[in-house]
């Protein structure tokens, strides 16, 4: 599902049943996550963690 | 039309993107980079809280598909698509904080970012140099408030690293060393214009400054690009960049405006960057006094030709007294 602004501004996607996987970024003693996925428009977003413990989406 | 077309007269390309003309603009009731709170209108990042969130610019100058160039090539004119990446960093999901109010943990997660998408977006077939960058302040061109930056993945070493790659090959073939490694070791040696240190990194204004309160940060031991750098290394840059940032608000009392850019090796495999290259950030302030810019006119646009109003020695000197919290 894509949300569109009224004046167009931004196209967001909507909820997903599924967060994506946690892959790590360098050794563990760095403590750093990332979760990647496409966007509904095929736009890329990485969200990067250091608490590993994410909010899920609203 | 998004297309890459080549200047003969000066070697270089320049990249059209019409459609960023339309890109969202100093929205007043809605921030596109916020989290997206419950029951509210989406935004970019669909999380009602994040630490450091990165996306395809959804205005790219370049992309991964770019589209067929719109005009036909010439012996003379010719004409590429625009490939590439273009990515946004937010820094935080707190609207109102700057760079320079990020706490130290929040700065080192961005250099692991940084470094992360270095490699990422580096190993694209269409990416030839990487360098994330922070355009802040409305005077530099920033159209959105919330803390971020962005990531070029750009399809050939943009003009300036260029030239500062043929130095630094010209300076070799001179000297056999790197002239970053000399600059780094002649300031910290020197002191004179040093802002600030740690252990394995200078942060100064550079001999040469074009801009007034311009600052280089690099480290002393030589690395080409942000993944080079070791837990420590990256401990230390992240200290720099805290105290630089913090220095530069403290100087007059307000949020300095700024470009900040990471230049670094490039990533099209060219086995000479490794030894050319050497990792540094660069700010370039737009401001010359607290209430006066320096602006880019004859003699800079159109000669290339610096003329710089504060000697590098006095603005030093005035960001050292800034670094300390009053």
């Amino acid at each position: 599902m894509t949300g569109t602004r009224p004046d167009g501004d931004v196209e967001a996607p909507g909820p997903r049943d599924e967060d994506a996987p946690r892959e790590p970024v360098g050794d563990a003693a760095r403590a750093l996550w990332r979760r990647s996925e496409t966007k509904p428009d095929g736009r890329r977003l990485t969200r990067y963690e250091r608490t590993g413990d994410s909010p899920q989406r609203p | 039309m998004t297309e890459r077309r080549y200047d003969p007269t000066s070697d270089e390309w320049v990249t059209f993107a019409t459609h960023r003309q339309h890109r969202t603009y100093k929205p007043a009731d809605f921030c596109p980079l916020c989290p997206t709170r419950p029951g509210a209108d989406p935004t970019e990042i669909p999380y009602p809280s994040f630490e450091v969130v990165t996306f395809d610019n959804r205005f790219p100058a370049y992309s991964t598909d770019p589209p067929v160039p719109a005009v036909e090539p010439s012996g003379l004119y010719p004409v590429a698509p625009a490939a590439g990446r273009c990515e946004v960093v937010v820094y935080s999901d707190d609207h109102h904080a700057t760079f320079a109010d990020l706490d130290r943990g929040r700065v080192r997660m961005l250099v692991d970012v940084w470094a992360d998408r270095t490699e990422i977006l580096g190993a694209e077939p269409a990416v030839a140099y990487v360098m994330p960058f922070e355009n802040k302040g409305e005077v530099v061109g920033t159209t959105l408030s919330h803390p971020h930056g962005q990531i070029y993945g750009y399809p050939e070493v943009p003009p300036r690293a260029r030239r500062e790659l043929d130095a630094a090959r010209a300076h070799r073939a001179r000297t056999g060393t790197c002239v970053h490694c000399d600059v780094v070791a002649a300031e910290l040696a020197d002191g004179r214009r040093l802002v600030t240190s740690v252990d394995g990194w200078a942060a100064w204004v550079p001999f040469w400054a074009r801009f007034p309160y311009e600052v280089h940060i690099a480290p002393s031991a030589h690395r080409p690009a942000l993944p080079d750098l070791s837990d420590c290394e990256r401990e230390g840059l992240a200290t720099m960049l805290t105290r630089v940032t913090g220095a530069y608000d403290r100087l007059w009392g307000f949020s300095l405006p700024y470009v900040m850019a990471f230049h670094q090796q490039p990533t099209d495999g060219n086995p000479d960057w490794p030894a050319l290259s050497h990792l540094h950030v660069e700010f370039a302030p737009p401001h010359r006094a607290a209430d006066r810019l320096k602006h880019l006119a004859g003699s800079e646009l159109a000669g290339g030709a610096f003329v710089t109003d504060v000697a590098p020695e006095t603005a030093a000197a005035e960001l050292r007294a800034a670094l300390q919290e009053p």
